[in-house]
């Protein structure tokens, strides 16, 4: 497993070292990338703010670990745990929610928990369903039918029933 | 989202009253807003490191290159589509962007496809197998969740690769499935011949209002 730390740095050296290759200006071009990245990180920080804020009410309060534990023994019986139950809601309504739902479970969990582990799957195979699908349509005339609803769901509702049994696998 | 954002509000605030325990709210209240920056300077120092690599990596053609390697499994997904229209075109960047974990770059290369999608008049089936595409979120390098984890301390942040492709592969299968089973009559593939009938009602989901 140890391997796929090599992941990221191998990456960054094969895309520098191509980029000399076949000589891209790096610096500029890295420059140029850089900044779109850091206006969008910057679009997305008012927002952040008022959703943790909001998740933090939620999470603190202890209501979200409640809800947990409420739906814990109908989920025990499929290998879930409770605690990620606040991710798999606000996951496909709400990225940036999502971003603070996860960070407070790595947060209070640890990264390496099975509550942790379970959260980074579910958070790293799905997506914001609703939000995707509305803005890929508003590009469209057409409205999105029944089926895109259901057929995109059903993978988000397997994302969240296997990443238990994911995590059980692989560590 | 005015409803997420009132609902967990409004939850924390009945629970906490409900619970006597006021006290952990308004600590919530208070260093919010300081645990949103220090998760924003996480992703962000993370998202501009990838979006100047990643101009570099498609300035060096390696993007192009990528899309050339997911061709033959768009093709497959899509199969209503000709090889070589703009509308498949725009569908392989958007899917190799969002394998490099490139949200940002993937969604206009999205919406493009989507706009070439209805301009082919492709069927429903396609225009929801593209959209599961993108909902599955199928990454190989997901860089984003692997800082956050190494942010709250994990000695293995990188660890989560395999699982986490595994299970979009896994879920991004069950959509399949969802959608040969939703679309069945229209435009089946040789999924063994699983044809169960659903009504072909799906055709009027069309909806032509001019624009």
């Amino acid at each position: 497993m140890e391997l796929f730390g090599l992941l990221a740095p191998a990456v960054i050296v094969v895309i520098l070292v191509t980029g000399a290759v076949r000589g891209v200006d790096i610096a500029a071009e890295f420059g140029k990338g850089a900044m779109e990245g850091l206006n969008t990180a910057i679009e997305l920080l008012p927002v952040l703010l008022l959703v943790v804020t909001a998740v933090g009410f939620a999470y603190r309060s202890g209501a979200l670990g409640a809800l947990g534990e409420l739906l814990e023994p109908i989920l025990s019986r499929a290998g879930l745990c409770g605690d990620v139950v606040p991710l798999a809601l606000v996951r496909p309504v709400s990225g940036s929610g999502a971003l603070a739902v996860y960070s407070s479970i790595i947060g209070e969990l640890g990264p390496d928990s099975f509550a942790g582990r379970a959260a980074t799957v579910l958070m790293g195979s799905t997506e914001t369903t609703f939000y995707t699908i509305a803005v890929y349509y508003a590009a469209t005339s057409l409205k999105p039918g029944r089926g895109v609803f259901i057929t995109s769901l059903t993978a988000d509702a397997a994302g969240l029933i296997f990443s238990a049994l994911t995590v059980r696998l692989f560590y | 989202m005015n409803i997420l954002l009132v609902t967990l509000c409004a939850i924390g605030l009945v629970y906490s009253l409900a619970a006597g325990d006021v006290s952990s709210l308004s600590l919530a209240a208070a260093d919010s807003a300081e645990n949103a920056l220090k998760l924003w300077l996480t992703v962000a120092a993370a998202m501009m490191l990838w979006s100047g690599l990643m101009r570099v990596a498609e300035k060096a053609g390696i993007v192009d290159r990528l899309c050339q390697t997911v061709r033959p499994l768009m093709r497959l997904l899509l199969r209503d589509l000709p090889p070589e229209s703009p509308a498949m075109k725009a569908a392989a960047m958007n899917f190799t962007s969002n394998l490099l974990g490139l949200g940002n770059a993937a969604l206009p290369f999205g919406l493009r496809a989507m706009k070439e999608l209805e301009t082919a008049r492709c069927s429903q089936r396609t225009m929801a197998a593209f959209i599961l595409l993108n909902t599955a979120s199928v990454q190989l390098v997901p860089m984003n969740i692997i800082t956050l984890r190494a942010a709250a301390g994990s000695p293995t942040p990188s660890d989560c690769v395999l699982p986490i492709l595994f299970n979009s592969l896994l879920s991004l299968t069950c959509g399949l499935l969802a959608v040969c089973a939703v679309y069945s009559p229209a435009l089946s593939p040789g999924k063994g011949g699983k044809i169960r009938n659903k009504k072909p009602r799906e055709e009027r989901a069309w909806n032509y209002s001019g624009s």
